[in-house]
């Protein structure tokens, strides 16, 4: 028992050892400090490369829009190729953010604020690339208001149960929650910003972001049981973004995709890739910005366990395709099934497999958790073997449906290497913006749970 | 500064535990028209002060109702009487095909919900504030940071100029300070 409540104290809050000698304002200081101080060499070329990259990006839509998807390699029986790979990718990324800010808050897991503004930020950049897909993807743009309900002379309305209008509404409205979620959480720390402000014009600049926040015991009230609320509210609502994707593919007829096991295995999968580009990022900016004081090993470490957990959640989930195959024993899942492990495309069942399943079993040890270059290449490895998950469910799942005659594989095109690639400039742009202009810790909070733990 | 100028009558600590004393001693003394302002949440404040948000579950609770409903409403008017087609197993009458709207009639009710949620922050504590007397408070650009500040504000019935004073510095603050209005 006495193990057991060390075990349960050691998780809920850092090491006291790691944070501490933080006194009232050095949060403050240090997170905003960055801001103040002239651009680094290092923003501007990470700038410029995603600015080139989101140029790409711009060019490839451009090109995508006017002459038309077929520039991409989809055809029939690949209908669905990299446009909705991409899609069901980077919503994934965004569902760290969601999860962290949401789910560890309901769950009152205090290392979550180390991570939660930046991941929070990456959600709406990674659903602002997500959205974008689906609407390229459907092949004219332009018409992307068909999609609403609104009054027209012809008198159609959208198609209530459609997957596409689903998806409509379950991004929009997880874009629009998670903005919310950010923003007030933001307020505080804009006000901070505000009053750190030496010119009149990032004064007035961060004075109008800050909503005019004044720091009142009623304001602290009210926003911290909308926080409470709206988590309550996120916590289902991340979870069904991830399902009803899933439930897009499950409803199908194909026999790749007719599995119950979809929606949380969607859910596990986007936790995974989201929480690995959440190390990434948490490693790069603890470094560049000298903040390992505020995001400790501690919760690197935590992170690396949650990569750990929800990657064996991935894993049963592919153990479980495999093994719904099999038992079912219809001969169109049979061929599904073997078709990934053993057909043309198998070198990338099994690279999924490897950077999924296999390469994660290494943060079972600490000194992996602790050495950073290494667990950085196992999350870049898991982002890369989470595309593929994508790529073998949809294109090469796509690939063998019930016609063996008319199977024929997917075989990108530049067009698809573009799209595959570039995307990560507009997320890579309004990255590079965020941590240049915006706090990208919540100030307020770490230090509100500074003083609690008593570093002072 | 008279009266009619004020805003209140300011006392400045650098510890949120001197704050929640002073506030307990503060109320206790009989003033009830106070505001606190400090850089985070301090425990056991709202329960001095008396902030009251149960409001906020009844809006929310309404707000969410209303988003359920709403897309309901939006679904069935949509398919069944205002352009009714009747095939591919959507039958008209009966509400036929309820259970497949409901994951829109969910994400309405979340999207209200959260809605209501933020649309109730800004609306109770007053944001947007394009001015707010408290910046008129000396050293008030650290209370984001490091400043905890109580106000008695010119309002209370109890509020005097000088016997006011006297009592904030009782409480052995940083500073006492007039906040113009």
């Amino acid at each position: 028992m006495a193990t057991q409540n060390a075990t349960a104290g050691a998780v809920n809050q850092p090491q006291e050892s790691e944070r501490q000698h933080l006194p009232l304002g050095s949060v403050a200081r240090d997170v905003s400090a960055p801001i103040f101080s002239s651009t680094p060499l290092w923003w501007w070329i990470g700038f410029f490369i995603s600015g080139g990259l989101l140029a790409v990006f711009t060019v490839t839509l451009g090109a995508i829009s006017v002459i038309g998807v077929g520039l991409w390699d989809i055809n029939n029986p690949v209908v669905w190729g990299v446009g909705i790979i991409n899609l069901i990718f980077w919503i994934g990324i965004g569902h760290a953010g969601t999860f962290i800010s949401a789910v560890l808050l309901l769950l009152r897991q205090k290392w979550r604020s180390a991570f939660s503004r930046f991941a929070e930020g990456m959600t709406l950049m990674a659903v602002a690339v997500a959205g974008l897909m689906p609407i390229f993807h459907a092949g004219r743009p332009w018409f992307v208001y068909w999609l609403l309900p609104y009054p027209n002379t012809l008198g159609l309305n959208p198609q209530w149960t459609s997957a596409l209008v689903w998806d409509v509404v379950a991004i929009s409205t997880y874009g629009l929650v998670s903005l919310l979620f950010w923003y007030i959480d933001l307020l505080p720390d804009f006000a901070i910003m505000r009053d750190k402000s030496q010119t009149k014009f990032a004064k007035v600049t961060y004075g109008i972001l800050s909503f005019g926040w004044r720091g009142e015991s009623k304001q602290w009230h009210m926003l911290h049981k909308v926080s409470y609320l709206l988590a309550a509210l996120a916590t289902p609502l991340v979870i069904s973004v991830h399902s009803i994707v899933g439930l897009d593919f499950a409803m199908g007829n194909l026999p790749a995709w007719h599995h119950t096991i979809f929606p949380p295995y969607f859910v596990a999968g986007a936790v995974f890739s989201g929480f690995s580009m959440v190390i990434i990022v948490a490693i790069a900016l603890r470094n560049q910005f000298g903040w390992q004081h505020l995001i400790t090993q501690r919760h690197i470490d935590f992170a690396a366990k949650f990569v750990l957990g929800t990657g064996m959640l991935v894993g049963y989930g592919y153990l479980i395709e495999a093994f719904g195959a099999w038992y079912a024993g219809h001969p169109g899942e049979i061929i599904a099934t073997n078709g990934r492990m053993f057909g043309p495309t198998a070198p990338l069942y099994w690279a999924m497999i490897f950077f999924n399943v296999g390469a994660i079993q290494l943060l079972w040890f600490k000194s992996v958790r602790e050495n950073h270059a290494l667990l950085i290449a196992i999350c870049i490895g898991v982002l890369i073997g989470m595309w593929l998950e994508r790529y073998v469910i949809i294109a090469v799942g796509l690939n063998y449906g019930h016609m063996v005659a008319m199977q024929e594989a997917w075989i990108p095109t530049v067009f698809d290497w573009l799209t595959i690639i570039s995307p990560f400039g507009l997320f890579g742009t309004l990255f590079f913006l965020f941590i240049r202009f915006f706090p990208a810790l919540p100030m307020f909070e770490v230090q509100e749970i500074g003083y609690e733990e008593g570093w002072r | 500064m008279s009266k009619g100028t004020l805003f209140g009558m300011s006392a400045e600590f650098n510890d949120p535990h001197d704050l929640l004393e002073a506030a307990q001693k503060v109320k206790e003394a009989g003033y009830s028209d106070i505001k606190v302002y400090s850089p985070f949440a301090v425990h056991g404040i709202d329960e001095i002060v008396g902030t009251d948000s149960t409001a906020m579950n009844w809006t929310l609770v309404i707000a969410m109702t209303v988003g359920v409903l709403g897309a309901f409403f939006l679904q069935w008017w949509t398919t069944e009487v205002h352009y009714a087609i009747n095939v591919g197993g959507r039958p008209i009458t009966d509400y036929g095909s309820w259970p497949a709207w409901t994951l829109i009639m969910f994400e309405a009710a979340i999207l209200f919900g959260a809605l209501s949620l933020v649309g109730y922050l800004f609306v109770s504590t007053n944001l947007p504030t394009p001015y707010h007397p408290i910046f008129n408070a000396p050293n008030a650009e650290n209370i984001s940071t490091d400043a905890f500040v109580i106000c008695i504000l010119v309002t209370d019935e109890k509020f005097h100029m000088r016997e006011t004073r006297e009592f904030l510095l009782d409480l052995e603050p940083i500073r006492v300070s007039e906040v113009a209005s």
